[in-house]
């Protein structure tokens, strides 16, 4: 009944990474406000990701012939938690290395993964999720965006949203409806992936403003767009469990934790001798980032060896937005800064940034609802 | 896990199963001695399985922590756990160790569980001593008697060896291990008790409002597992530095979580005399102050933390996990 992480290494070749990644993010991060830093996997930079692609930690796990390095899970680990703690803009390769690329290397066909994978690679094409819908959001198998055989292609329509960086992206893998929901069916049956370059006809693509101001996601509409056949991933109608499988991936990773991290040793740092009254607090929370950080990189030693630890990734989740959504208030009350923004893209402007997304933390990528919902399943109470 | 612990976990989860039921609790909260259960520990050779090393094939310090989080959930009312490690503390300066059970004492000022002991290990400044019990015993949640070690004859004392934390950490993760344990036990309850208690015409467990409060608690129990499991890991690598600090907060914090929400789901049922969900948590509350409270670490690794001056170095390389040999 209970959810085991059992203690994972790091083996001594990513610890060596360790220090090559440290130095790269050295050299690159000169430039960066903390501000930029608080920004996180949502930071868009081509330049960065390709200068990331040319050290290989792009798809470092993926076989040798599509450009990858076939490393390990947990060298790839170290990569990630290195640029997520430095808040490097990672945005660019993101969604590529985490989600795409590994859905294409399980369900898609050679063609797409030839195509595609070594640009991935080497940082130069950048993709997003097309998921959630004005009308379906954790009701995610009620969605409408339709595909229809026209041709030797398909013809889509419908609207994405909330499509974090679609704006900037080359391709979007989307999950849409390619028969219509049966008397008696599962709504899950009848769902595609498809491959979608965004230069297509009849593709629009509307930024959405946040809270803060700024605009990462979008809605993406399709209106007639004719995709070519070949750009279906795996199989017609098995999308549902294709999309579920990348899900995995998405959750049980550092991004789950440390969206909030790189605020936190400054924020030490300016309370200078005063910190010291804080020690109990920053106690806990050590304790909490250690045993989270420690079940992650159990996670990625389940997806080492061939497991498809959905439970897990759900549960770490779970617990990983709280504690980075919990961080920024308590750094910002320790403080004891006061409301006003200096406007210099330092700590209280990146606090006051983390205060305003810190809400998104527990709904992207499942909200908080759904990921116990999928525990109580785990725990036969449905 | 290797099979040999497989092995001996299943037959101490059979025994303790077995024999710890409400029934033998109640006796010995009313001062009566399991002299029969302890007999058996005896006969499982459970005191001495710390004696060699793992690397001469005895149990590891990992495969312990799996039999201390075992005697959490069967709230074993015996000191099992601290007289393996006492023994261990004897056989590795090559003292006798006594007969029966010993307890751990982290100083002067700390009250130990002293039920049924005649002897007591001690920490006294980086040393540690084998003392007669002879502290008045007190009272507990726990309802056994808690004694503090002061003015015991002393039998024997030697410096805690090197790549071994001092008795104050190893009593940490002692109950840090017992409390992941015991926080599976109520997780384990309190679903069974949210699938068969019916109302509004079905099982509570139904209802979303009980299945994120269970989810919840389930959460903790994995991470108070989790990092516990990670201290004895680290402590077999010769990596712990404030991984037992790290175990013992976190399995508190999961602690406290996990008897608010185990009560919760039970209603009332759960607070009264009979039942035996409070069997549980009156030891998880117990433990959760026994071999310094949450706060008491959190404000040393707090401490430890600032003046490192990188957090992030700090966690990839002083908690405990970096250097691990693959243990999965």
């Amino acid at each position: 009944m209970s959810f085991a992480f059992p203690p994972t290494a790091l083996p001594a070749k990513a610890e060596q990474l360790r220090a090559e990644v440290r130095a790269f993010l050295a050299e690159w991060g000169a430039g960066w406000t903390l501000l930029d830093r608080a920004h996180s996997w949502t930071r868009f930079d081509r330049d960065f990701s390709r200068a990331v692609g040319a050290r290989g930690w792009i798809g470092m796990t993926w076989p040798t012939r599509y450009g990858g390095q076939a490393r390990s899970s947990l060298e790839r680990y170290v990569v990630l938690e290195e640029m997520l703690a430095a808040g490097a803009p990672v945005g660019a390769h993101w969604f590529g290395d985490r989600q795409s690329g590994p859905l294409l290397l399980r369900s898609g066909t050679e063609k797409q993964r030839v195509a595609l994978l070594p640009r991935i690679v080497t940082g130069e094409l950048a993709f997003c999720i097309g998921l959630s819908e004005p009308d379906s959001g954790s009701d995610l198998a009620s969605l409408r965006t339709r595909a229809t055989r026209e041709g030797s292609g398909w013809r889509l329509d419908g609207t994405k949203v909330w499509t974090t960086n679609a704006h900037r992206s080359d391709y979007m893998i989307a999950l849409v409806r390619t028969s219509p929901t049966g008397e008696g069916a599962p709504r899950q049956a009848g769902l595609t992936q498809f491959l979608i370059d965004l230069t297509l006809p009849g593709i629009s693509i509307k930024p959405i403003a946040d809270l803060t101001g700024e605009a990462h996601f979008n809605e993406v509409h399709f209106d007639g767009t004719i995709v070519d056949e070949t750009m279906m991933i795996g199989r017609e109608g098995e999308g549902w469990a294709q999309a579920n499988a990348e899900l995995a991936y998405e959750r049980s990773g550092p991004d789950r934790y440390l969206s909030s991290f790189p605020v936190l040793q400054p924020a030490l740092d300016r309370l200078g001798e005063d910190a010291e009254r804080h020690d109990d607090d920053l106690g806990r929370l050590v304790a909490r980032y250690a045993t989270l950080r420690g079940m992650s990189v159990s996670t990625a030693g389940m997806l080492e060896r061939g497991l498809e630890p959905l439970q897990e990734a759900a549960l770490i989740k779970d617990l990983g937005v709280d504690l980075e959504q919990e961080t920024p208030a308590m750094l910002a009350d320790m403080l004891d800064i006061g409301p006003a923004l200096p406007g210099d893209g330092g700590l209280e402007d990146a606090l006051a940034f983390l205060t305003q997304t810190a809400p998104s933390f527990s709904l992207r990528g499942g909200t908080r609802e759904i990921m116990r919902g999928m525990t109580a399943r785990g725990l036969g109470l449905r | 896990m290797s099979d040999l612990l497989e092995m001996m976990l299943d037959q101490t989860d059979r025994l303790f199963g077995d024999h710890v039921d409400r029934q033998l609790l109640v006796e010995v909260e009313q001062g009566g001695w399991p002299s029969g259960l302890w007999a058996q520990v005896e006969a499982f050779g459970l005191p001495d399985a710390l004696i060699v090393p793992a690397q001469d094939g005895g149990l590891s310090f990992a495969e312990a922590g799996a039999l201390f989080a075992s005697l959490g959930r069967h709230v074993v009312p015996l000191p099992v756990g601290e007289t393996m490690l006492a023994r261990m503390m004897l056989a590795r300066a090559g003292v006798e160790a006594p007969v029966g059970p010993i307890a751990l004492a982290a100083g002067g000022d700390q009250a130990f569980a002293a039920q049924g002991v005649g002897h007591v290990l001690v920490q006294r400044d980086g040393r540690w001593a084998l003392e007669v019990q002879s502290g008045a015993a007190l009272g507990s949640i726990a309802r056994v008697p808690y004694a503090v070690a002061q003015g015991g004859k002393a039998i024997a004392t030697h410096p805690i060896p090197d790549g071994l934390p001092d008795l104050l950490t190893l009593g940490a993760m002692l109950r840090a291990s017992q409390m992941a344990g015991a926080v599976a036990r109520v997780l384990e309850m309190a679903v069974d008790y949210a699938n068969t208690r019916q109302q509004f015409g079905r099982p509570i467990g139904r209802f979303q409002a009980v299945q994120q409060l269970l989810a919840r608690l389930a959460a903790e129990a994995a991470a108070g597992q989790a990092a516990s499991d990670m201290a004895w890991s680290a402590l077999d690598a010769g990596t712990l530095d404030h991984a037992g600090a790290i175990a013992k907060i976190r399995a508190g914090e999961a602690a406290r979580i996990a008897a608010t929400i185990g009560h919760q789901v039970h209603g009332a049922i759960g607070v009264t005399d009979e039942h035996m969900l409070h069997y549980v948590t009156r030891r998880l509350w117990t433990w959760r102050l026994e071999y310094g409270s949450e706060r008491a670490w959190a404000t040393r690794l707090g401490e430890a933390a600032r003046r490192e001056g990188d957090l992030w170095s700090f966690l990839t390389t002083r908690c405990g996990a970096a250097a691990l040999e693959q243990l999965a």
